[in-house]
C-alpha cells in the first residue's frame, strides 16, 4: 500500500517534472488572476458609469462568461479558433479562458463593493468640488476595495485551482506533469504529490481569506 | 401453516438462490481501455466499442466463462486503475517495459510493434533528422513519450507536447501547433489509411511488444495468460490479425507464438 501510493524513489525521480509543472501552474495562475482583476475592474466601472450600450454589453458579457464552464471555453479557444485562423499556444489559450471568466466574476464583486459605499460619500465629494474621477479614486474605490478583498481572494483561489484544466490542451502544468510521471512510472505517487503541492499553495490562501473575512467583517 | 403459504415461501427461497447464483456467475471481467486508440479499441459509428483488443478481450472472457465489462479510461490513467483494482485488466496496445514490470504485471505479449513519425503530407520533415527545432507531439507517458524524451537532445527536438491520445494530437498537427506526431505504428497506419493529408515519414524500430496489463497480485493473471496462449494455439489471434490488419501475422511473431509471461527484472 505505502509502496504503491507513497513511493519515495518514484517521488524522487518524478520531482523535476513536478517542479516544472508547479512553476508553470503558478505563472499561469498569477497572470490569469492579475488580468482577471484588471478586466473585472474595467468591466465594473463601464457597467456602472459607462454609456447605455456599453452597460448592456457588460451585462451580457458577465452573464455569458459566468454561465460558460471554463473547460468548455478553453476547448473552444484552443481547438475551434484555429479554424478561423487564430491559433493560440496552450499557455495563451489557457490564460485567455481563465482571465475571461475570472474578469466576469471580478466585475460582479467590484460592482457590489462600489454599490455598498453609501451614496452620501460621493455626494460629500461633489459638495467639496471634486471631479468624478477624483471622487472615484479618492473616496469610492478605496472603501470599495476594503470590502471586496475577501471575495476577490476567494475568486483568485478558484482561478488558481482552475489552472489544472489547462492540462487538457497539452500544457505541462502541475496536473499534466503529475499524470505523465504517473504513467511513466506506472505508479500513482506523483499524483498524490501533486495534490499535496496544490494544498501547500492553496491552504494558506484559504486560511487568509478566513482571517480577512473575520477582520474586515467586524464593524470598525 | 397452510400449504399455499409453504409453497409461496419455498418459491421465494428458490428465487433468492437463483438470483444469488446469477449474480455470482455474472461477476464480470472488467477491462479498461483508452477508447479512440485505433484499431485496438475505438467507437464505431453506432457508438459501440470495437477493435482488435475488444474482440480479443471478448474471446478471452468467453474462455474464462465470464461476462465482459468495458470501461473507457485515458491511457495514462490505466496504470492507477489496475493498481487500485478499479479494473481487472488494461488493454490499450500497452508495451511491456522493464520500468512498468516493476509496478504492474503483464500477460504474455501478443503483438510486435514499433514507433512511427507522422507528419502532414505537405511537411518538409522526411525523417527524424529533420526534427531539429521542431515541435513533436506524443501521448502522455507512452513508450513514444519515453523514446522521444530520451532522443530529444540527439535530434535537437524543439519541444515535446503531450496529449491524451490520437484525436487531440491530430487536431494540433492540422492546426500546425506541432510539426510531427510520434506514436505506435499500427495505430497510425490504420488511422492514415483513409486520410491522404497524412504521411508516415519514418518507422522507428523499438522492438516493442503489446500485452494486457494487470495488478501484480491479480488472481486473473494466470488464467488470463493461459487463455491467451490457448487463443494463439487455436488460431483465434491469427484470425483477428487478418480481420484488423488485412494480412496474416508473421509466422515467428508474438501474435502466434506462445510465450512465457514477462517477469520483473
Amino acid at each position: 500500500m505505502l509502496e504503491t501510493f507513497f513511493n519515495g524513489e518514484v517521488l524522487l525521480r518524478a520531482w523535476p517534472l513536478l517542479w516544472e509543472g508547479l512553476l508553470l501552474t503558478l505563472q499561469l495562475g498569477a497572470l490569469s488572476i492579475v488580468l482577471g482583476w484588471l478586466g473585472g475592474l474595467a468591466l465594473a466601472l463601464l457597467g456602472l458609469y459607462g454609456p447605455a450600450p456599453l452597460r448592456a454589453f457588460v451585462r451580457a458579457y458577465v452573464d455569458v462568461f459566468r454561465a460558460l464552464p471554463v473547460l468548455v471555453l478553453l476547448i473552444l479557444v484552443y481547438y475551434a479558433l484555429p479554424f478561423v485562423g487564430l491559433s493560440l499556444s496552450a499557455f495563451a489559450s489557457a490564460t485567455l479562458a481563465l482571465a475571461a471568466v475570472s474578469s466576469a466574476y471580478t466585475s460582479e464583486i467590484v460592482r457590489a463593493g462600489i454599490e455598498a459605499v453609501p451614496e452620501g460619500q460621493s455626494e460629500a465629494g461633489r459638495v467639496l468640488g471634486l471631479s468624478f474621477p477624483q471622487i472615484l479614486r479618492l473616496i469610492v474605490l478605496p472603501q470599495a476595495f476594503r470590502l471586496v478583498i475577501p471575495p476577490l481572494t476567494g475568486n483568485s483561489i478558484n482561478v488558481l485551482k482552475d489552472t489544472a484544466l489547462a492540462s487538457v490542451v497539452a500544457m505541462p502544468d502541475l496536473l499534466k506533469q503529475a499524470t505523465q510521471a504517473q504513467a511513466l512510472e506506472a505508479n500513482p505517487t506523483p499524483l498524490i504529490a501533486a495534490a499535496g503541492l496544490y494544498l501547500l499553495i492553496l491552504l494558506p490562501l484559504v486560511a487568509m481569506v478566513r482571517r480577512l473575512e473575520r477582520r474586515l467583517g467586524r464593524p470598525s | 401453516m397452510s400449504v399455499t403459504f409453504r409453497r409461496g415461501a419455498w418459491s421465494l427461497f428458490l428465487l433468492g438462490v437463483l438470483i444469488a447464483a446469477q449474480s455470482l456467475r455474472a461477476e464480470p471481467l472488467v477491462v479498461g481501455a483508452n477508447i479512440g486508440n485505433v484499431p485496438w479499441e475505438f467507437q464505431a459509428r453506432g457508438g459501440q466499442y470495437v477493435g482488435f483488443e475488444i474482440d480479443l478481450a471478448r474471446a478471452l472472457a468467453e474462455v474464462l466463462g465470464r461476462d465482459l465489462e468495458l470501461r473507457n479510461i485515458p491511457f495514462n490513467g490505466l496504470f492507477a486503475a489496475v493498481q487500485s483494482g478499479r479494473i481487472d485488466v488494461a488493454a490499450s496496445s500497452i508495451s511491456v517495459t522493464p520500468q512498468r514490470l516493476g509496478q504492474v504485471a503483464f500477460t504474455q505479449p501478443f503483438y510486435d510493434s514499433d514507433q512511427s513519425l507522422t507528419v502532414l503530407r505537405s511537411s518538409p520533415v522526411e525523417s527524424l533528422e529533420d526534427l531539429k527545432g521542431r515541435r513533436v507531439g506524443v501521448d502522455t507517458g507512452s513508450t513514444g513519450d519515453i523514446w522521444a524524451t530520451a532522443a530529444r537532445e540527439r535530434y535537437g527536438i524543439g519541444a515535446l507536447a503531450r496529449y491524451e491520445g490520437l484525436a487531440p494530437a491530430m487536431l494540433d498537427l492540422q492546426s500546425r501547433r506541432i510539426d510531427a506526431y510520434l506514436s505506435d505504428i499500427p495505430s497510425l497506419l490504420y488511422y492514415a489509411k483513409d486520410k491522404p493529408f497524412l504521411r508516415i515519414a519514418e518507422r522507428i524500430e523499438t522492438g516493442e511488444r503489446y500485452a494486457f496489463m494487470l495488478a501484480k497480485d491479480s488472481a486473473v493473471l494466470e488464467p488470463l495468460d493461459a487463455a491467451l496462449g490457448e487463443l494463439k494455439r487455436n488460431g483465434t489471434l491469427a484470425a483477428l490479425h487478418e480481420k484488423w490488419f488485412g494480412q496474416a501475422p508473421a509466422a515467428d511473431s508474438s501474435t502466434v507464438t506462445v510465450l512465457p509471461r514477462p517477469q520483473a527484472p
